[in-house]
């Protein structure tokens, strides 16, 4: 059983890589999400009966964690920094503008809610409505609503920023 | 920025760590320290600790008493209303204990599998509910213990003192009995309350922020159906 499972981590880490840098500003504290989810992940293993897909289940708890995970607002120096450091532009050959453009989401994307937070990322995945309203719990027509809102609020932060 | 960019901007984002499978086997193998997990540790043991007291007052009501019940008898007479107090508080444990106990199961049973995010933030907020409340009623339940304890201190110190002195307790002047109680529930009321609003202070300040953080973000997820 473990053998399967550090073989669905290994190959599905991004999902949990993704949720890390959209709920958290700085590496240690994605470090520690990281952990956390996969620790969470390994604890409801033995009752994810295939029901589901492997990456819906995986978002489930993911985000699950991310959002009920208490923070305990440890005090840095550069609380309001927004670092990158464990993030690359996969394309080799970024520009600035690319790089503006990352700066800009990310920017905005800490500025929303948990549950906007989690629309958004399974917006920017290409989820259906339908798995989105499987992971959230909301009905498919609330979650029309709700992506419509964040999409605007996301737009206006982003043009904001420009 | 169009919407759709942004999709091809976050597809540009990827992350730099890949980690292996050992990699991934030592992050499990290093204990986590989530706060759900730790409070429904504590739950346990909450339970753990309300079982055992009320074995040990069971054993102490049908074992112990009738045991040394002509040795106490000589020393101190305790009076009546004093043990109905303790009827009362033995009894509004082990209904509490056995209210918690069916509550707690119906949270765990909610959802057995991976729940979705509502169902979620409702066990964790139902657990942390019953973790509040088991607290509180502990919290209750130790300022009476030690009311009580005091009172029943007070109460035979003062006869004993009274009969040693080789008076009647109604020969006593009722300003110097009246003073006696009013310093006694000073004292009472500063201890007990002071032991009470530190640990109600603490309490809150441990769980308050993440309980109303948790109920917001049920709230902002309710606010769309309704």
């Amino acid at each position: 059983m473990e053998q399967d499972f550090l073989y669905i981590i290994r190959e599905n880490q991004g999902i949990i890589h993704k949720v890390c840098n959209i709920y958290c500003d700085h590496e240690e504290d994605r470090n520690d999400l990281f952990q956390e989810i996969v620790a969470q992940l390994w604890k409801s293993y033995p009752s994810f009966r295939n029901e589901s897909k492997v990456t819906t289940w995986m978002y489930r708890v993911g985000l699950n964690t991310a959002i009920t995970t208490f923070k305990k607002n440890k005090r840095r120096p550069d609380q309001n920094k927004m670092p990158y450091e464990n993030l690359q532009i996969a394309d080799e050959n970024y520009e600035s503008e690319a790089e503006e453009q990352i700066r800009l989401l990310q920017q905005a994307v800490a500025q929303l809610t948990g549950i906007e937070k989690s629309i958004i990322l399974l917006f920017l995945e290409n989820k259906k409505y339908e798995e989105i309203a499987e992971i959230t719990g909301i009905t498919q027509n609330y979650v029309r609503v709700k992506m419509n809102r964040v999409k605007k609020k996301l737009k206006k932060l982003m043009d904001k920023g420009e | 920025m169009e919407l759709q960019d942004l999709k091809k901007t976050w597809s540009r984002m990827s992350s730099a760590r890949e980690l292996d499978e050992d990699q991934i086997r030592a992050l499990l193998s290093r204990r986590t320290g989530n706060l759900i997990d730790r409070i429904n540790r504590n739950v346990r043991i909450g339970f753990g600790v309300l079982f055992i007291l009320i074995v040990m007052f069971i054993m102490e009501d049908f074992i112990f008493v009738p045991m040394f019940a002509g040795e106490a008898e000589a020393v101190s007479q305790v009076p009546g209303w004093l043990v109905l107090l303790s009827i009362f508080s033995n009894t509004l444990i082990i209904i509490t204990f056995i209210y918690f106990a069916v509550k707690y199961y119906f949270v765990k049973r909610s959802c057995d599998t991976v729940c979705n995010l509502r169902e979620t933030l409702s066990k964790i907020l139902g657990t942390l509910y019953i973790y509040k409340r088991l607290f509180y009623f502990a919290l209750i339940s130790l300022s009476l213990a030690m009311a009580l304890q005091f009172i029943s201190g007070m109460y035979t110190g003062m006869t004993n003192d009274i009969e040693n002195q080789g008076i009647l307790f109604s020969e006593v002047p009722v300003d110097k009995l009246l003073l006696a109680t009013g310093l006694g529930l000073v004292v009472l009321v500063l201890t007990v309350g002071g032991i009470f609003l530190l640990m109600r202070w603490g309490f809150r300040r441990l769980y308050g922020n993440y309980i109303s953080e948790l109920k917001n973000t049920l709230r902002e997820l309710d606010e769309l159906d309704n």
